[in-house]
This record gives structure tokens, C-alpha cells and sequence, in this order.
């Protein structure tokens, strides 16, 4: 059983070398919410998802050190969340529809124009950590909480044309667990 | 039983008390010797007559009574004083053979009779009655003039006179009552009898003390009065303005004996002659005394209710569902339990197989 999450001394403040670090790890950068919202929404949406999976691929590898192939889900979303709050991203949750597996960020300062690179935020987390290929699609976003769909990549363009067709979100769930 | 029976009776008791005393009698009986030196055997037991019939003993006679001996200071010997014993004659009778007679200054019965003798040096109470004797000692005594209270020790008690002791019922009456002979309550109590003698069921002088007359108390006994409630006038006097409903048992309608304005009939007449077509007067406006207008053939024909056919039964058309072969029409599906998957790995492939 997985040890419980703790972020003591997880990010150290290196004042004298005007270094930040979460864990000893690569140095971090601290950057306005707004502004790194102005470059998502600005860039491509190939570079937003490649930026953002890079950011998952660290979050990722840190959750794969605490946590194994039998880790549960409440193991994960403990870990996995903890280290994307580090991140300052928001608060993550899960929600299972029926067979479908949905993430919930809470209070991302990215907004909406972060939904994008929350989506491949994940998508690298999963990859690096449990080693599955996965396309995360943000579902709707209600009160500063978006909902982010798990499924196969092979899948997303499916999804994605009915959310962009006005499908509700959960007509779209109901349509993925039906297989249509 | 009456005084034949009695006498006869009497007579035959006589006669067997003379037979039994020309009978010899013992020695020892006939002549009882005492001296002071010799000492008496004790006499035999008093015999008791038996009793009869399953009765006590009416009477019992002790033919000589042993005194008990008391030593002298000179020989030592018991001297036995000289008994005076009566000779008593042993009456030979039953209780059958008992007679009683009435007389009325005769000897008390024998239950009551007093065998023992009374002692002379016992003190006489106060209270007890004296003999006629002893009130000739105290004849120059004044009697008291009214009854005195029972604290006032020994009064003068004289034999009972027919005479006085009616007089002195006469004055307790009197007194009772309240009657207003007053020398008759001052004459003396030579009655013997006690001093305050009350009839029986009424009360003594003690009990009544100083009685007040009370006015009225000759009258008839007080009577007691009933109250009857008055007769309450239910109906209430109405108001000059007020108008009185009709009662409970009017039905509606008006008054038979009212008769028609006496311009009805010229009224009508002229009606009539303006419109022809206008039906006749009812009847209510119809002068007293008119043919009703109920005999006439056009109102009756007018009046007449219409016939109505009598609609004919119709039978309904039923329509029966018809059966229905399937005796099974409910089906229950029961949900498949959903196994949850324990990791997140598995959640994770089942939402990729998506």
C-alpha cells in the first residue's frame, strides 16, 4: 500500500541562487497564470499539447515513484492530484461513468484557455506513469470546474466532433457507453 | 288454666303436705341435741330434689347448715355454737305441680325470693327506699314543696296510694304538658314510689330539667311549605314594531277566507276586452261562489299533462374483452450486478476500450 501524499519540503525556494525546485528535481519557473493563458491561447494547439505533456511526463514520473500498477483509485487521484497542485494547476478529481473514466480540475487559473493544456497535462501524466496511450478531451467546463474525458486516441475525433456539434456532455458519455 | 284448675290443684299440694308431715320422722332429725363438749358429725349432704323435665331445680332447701368451729381457749376443743336451724318441711313437688297465683299484695315469685339473710349491721344506702315505718318517724317532716334534684339526698317516700299515685300521674302529666294545676304539684310525694318517675318512652325529670313553655306548642306540628316555581309566561309580549314569524306549524300559503278585491270581476272584464287571446282568471281571482274554472273543458284540456310514451327497454351491447392466453404477463429484469474495478488501471483500460 501506497504511502499517503506528502508535500513537505516538496518545493524548495533557493533564494541565494534564485532557483525553485519541487523534490530536487529540474528547476522550476514561476510565471503569471494570465500570461501562460495568453501563450496557450495564442499558440498552436500542437505545441500546447506538446508543452503540456512534457509538464505531465515530470508530474508522472513522480507519481510512478510512489505508486505501482495496483495503486487504486483513490491512491491515484491522491498522488496524481497532489503533484498537479504542486504544479498549481487546480484540484484534480474522478468521476466513473459507467465505463467511462472522467478527471474534474477545480479552480485551474488558466481558465478556460488552460482546458487544452490541462487535457495534455494528463495525457502525460497517465503515459509516463502507467505506461497507457490515452487522448483526454475536455468535456464542459461549469463554475470554474471542467470536466475531462479519458478514452482511447483512436476514439477522440469521434468525441470531439460531438461536443463541437453541440452534443451534451452527457449524451456523449451515454453515446461512449452504448459504443455507438 | 283456669281457677277450678288452680284450686284443685292447690288442694291436692295440700293435702300431700299434710299426708308427709303425719309421717314419723328420724331420730337424729326429730330432735338434734347439741352440747358444748361434744362434737357434731357433720350432717349429711343437703339432698337436692331432682330435677324433672330437664329443668334447673325451682328450689333448694338446706335442712341444716354446718358452721365451721372455732377452738376455745379452755379445752382446746372446737365449740360449735348452737345453729338455730329451721325446720324446713321437704316439699315434695314437681315443676309441673308449680302454681302461680296472682294476687296482688301476694309474696313474690320464687326466683325472686331472698334466702340469705341480710346482715343488721350492713349500712342502708341512702338512696334505697324505707319502709311505710320509717316515714311515721318523719311525719312532722315538710315535704318539699317541688320535686327536688337527685343531689338532695333521702326524700320522704310514702306507700303507694291509688289515690295520690293517681294524682301524682295526674301532675306529671300536667307538668309534661304544661298544664296549670299547680296545687296539684304541690301536694306531697307519699307515693313511695321514686323520685323522678317518668312513663315509660318518656323522658325523667333529670333528662328535662327546667322546662319552658313555648308558645304554639299545643298547636299542630310545624308544616312545611313547598315552594312551586310560577307558571313562566313563554311568550313575550311583542313590540308595537316588531313582526311575529309565523309558527313552526305553518306550511305556506294564505288565507282561504280572503276573499278578492271588489274590482277583480270589472277589472278582469275589462282585460278580457282589451286581449282576447289572455287566458281566463285563476281561480284564486274568481269571485266566491263561481263555477270553478277547473270543470271547464278548455282549462282542463289546457291544464291536462301532455302523454309521454313510455320509453321502451333497451338492452346494452356488451363488448367482453376476449381471454387472453398468457398466463405469465409480468417480467421482472433483474439488473446485472456491476463489478467495480479495484484499481485505477483497470478503470483506466476499460475507458480506453472505449
Amino acid at each position: 500500500m501506497a504511502q499517503p501524499f506528502n508535500p513537505t519540503h516538496a518545493v524548495r525556494f533557493d533564494v541565494g541562487r534564485g532557483r525553485v525546485s519541487v523534490d530536487g528535481a529540474e528547476a522550476r519557473v514561476l510565471v503569471p497564470s494570465d500570461a501562460l493563458g495568453h501563450l496557450c491561447s495564442s499558440a498552436s494547439p500542437e505545441g500546447v499539447k506538446d508543452f503540456g505533456r512534457r509538464i505531465g511526463t515530470e508530474i508522472g514520473r513522480r507519481v510512478a515513484a510512489r505508486l505501482d500498477g495496483a495503486a487504486s483509485l483513490g491512491e491515484v487521484v491522491e498522488h496524481l492530484g497532489g503533484d498537479l497542485a504542486l504544479v498549481g494547476l487546480g484540484s484534480l478529481g474522478v468521476e466513473v461513468w459507467g465505463r467511462a473514466l472522467v478527471f474534474t480540475v477545480t479552480d485551474s487559473p488558466l481558465g478556460k484557455d488552460g482546458d487544452r493544456l490541462l487535457a495534455a497535462v494528463l495525457e502525460g501524466a497517465l503515459q509516463r506513469a502507467l505506461s497507457r496511450d490515452s487522448a483526454v478531451l475536455p468535456l464542459e467546463r461549469t463554475d470554474g470546474k471542467v470536466r475531462l474525458v479519458v478514452v482511447n486516441p483512436k476514439t477522440a475525433p469521434r468525441v470531439s466532433e460531438w461536443i463541437s456539434s453541440g452534443v451534451a456532455w452527457g449524451e456523449a458519455l451515454t453515446r461512449l457507453n452504448a459504443g455507438s | 288454666m283456669d281457677v277450678q284448675e288452680q284450686i284443685a290443684k292447690l288442694e291436692s299440694l295440700l293435702g300431700r303436705i299434710q299426708k308427709n308431715a303425719a309421717k314419723p320422722r328420724p331420730a337424729a332429725a326429730a330432735a338434734p341435741t347439741t352440747t358444748a363438749a361434744s362434737v357434731v358429725a357433720p350432717r349429711p349432704a343437703p339432698e337436692e330434689l331432682p330435677p324433672l323435665s330437664h329443668s334447673p331445680p325451682t328450689a333448694r332447701v338446706d335442712q341444716g347448715i354446718v358452721p365451721m368451729a372455732r377452738p376455745t381457749p379452755d379445752t382446746g376443743i372446737a365449740a360449735v355454737q348452737p345453729e338455730a336451724s329451721a325446720e324446713v318441711e321437704e316439699l315434695d313437688m314437681t315443676d309441673a305441680e308449680i302454681v302461680e297465683i296472682d294476687g296482688g299484695g301476694g309474696p313474690p315469685p320464687i326466683e325472686e325470693l331472698d334466702l340469705q339473710p341480710v346482715p343488721a349491721d350492713e349500712p342502708v344506702p341512702e338512696s334505697a327506699p324505707r319502709a311505710a315505718q320509717a316515714l311515721a318517724d318523719e311525719a312532722d317532716l315538710e315535704p318539699p314543696v317541688k320535686t327536688p334534684p337527685p343531689e338532695s339526698g333521702r326524700q320522704i317516700v310514702a306507700p303507694p296510694a291509688p289515690a295520690v299515685a293517681f294524682k301524682e300521674e295526674e301532675a306529671e302529666e300536667a307538668d309534661l304538658t304544661g298544664g296549670s294545676d299547680v296545687d296539684d304539684l304541690l301536694q306531697p310525694d307519699h307515693s313511695g314510689g321514686p323520685i323522678s318517675k317518668a312513663p315509660p318512652g318518656m323522658p325523667t325529670m333529670e333528662q328535662l330539667g327546667e322546662t319552658v313553655e313555648l308558645e304554639g306548642a299545643d298547636g299542630p306540628g310545624p308544616a312545611l311549605e313547598l315552594q312551586v316555581a310560577e307558571a313562566v309566561d313563554d311568550e313575550i309580549a311583542p313590540d308595537e314594531l316588531e313582526f311575529a314569524p309565523p309558527k313552526k306549524e305553518f306550511h305556506g300559503g294564505y288565507d282561504h277566507a280572503l276573499a278578492p278585491p271588489a274590482s277583480a270581476a270589472s277589472d278582469l272584464e275589462r282585460m278580457r276586452e282589451a286581449d282576447p287571446t289572455s287566458l281566463p282568471a285563476p281561480a284564486s281571482l274568481a269571485e266566491p261562489g263561481s263555477p270553478s274554472l277547473a270543470g271547464m273543458p278548455a282549462v282542463r284540456a289546457a291544464i291536462a299533462p301532455a302523454p309521454v310514451a313510455a320509453p321502451a327497454p333497451v338492452e346494452p351491447t356488451v363488448v367482453a374483452r376476449p381471454p387472453v392466453d398468457a398466463p405469465h404477463a409480468a417480467e421482472v429484469v433483474v439488473a446485472k450486478p456491476v463489478k467495480l474495478p479495484s484499481t485505477f488501471l483497470e478503470i483506466l483500460d476499460l475507458s480506453l476500450g472505449l
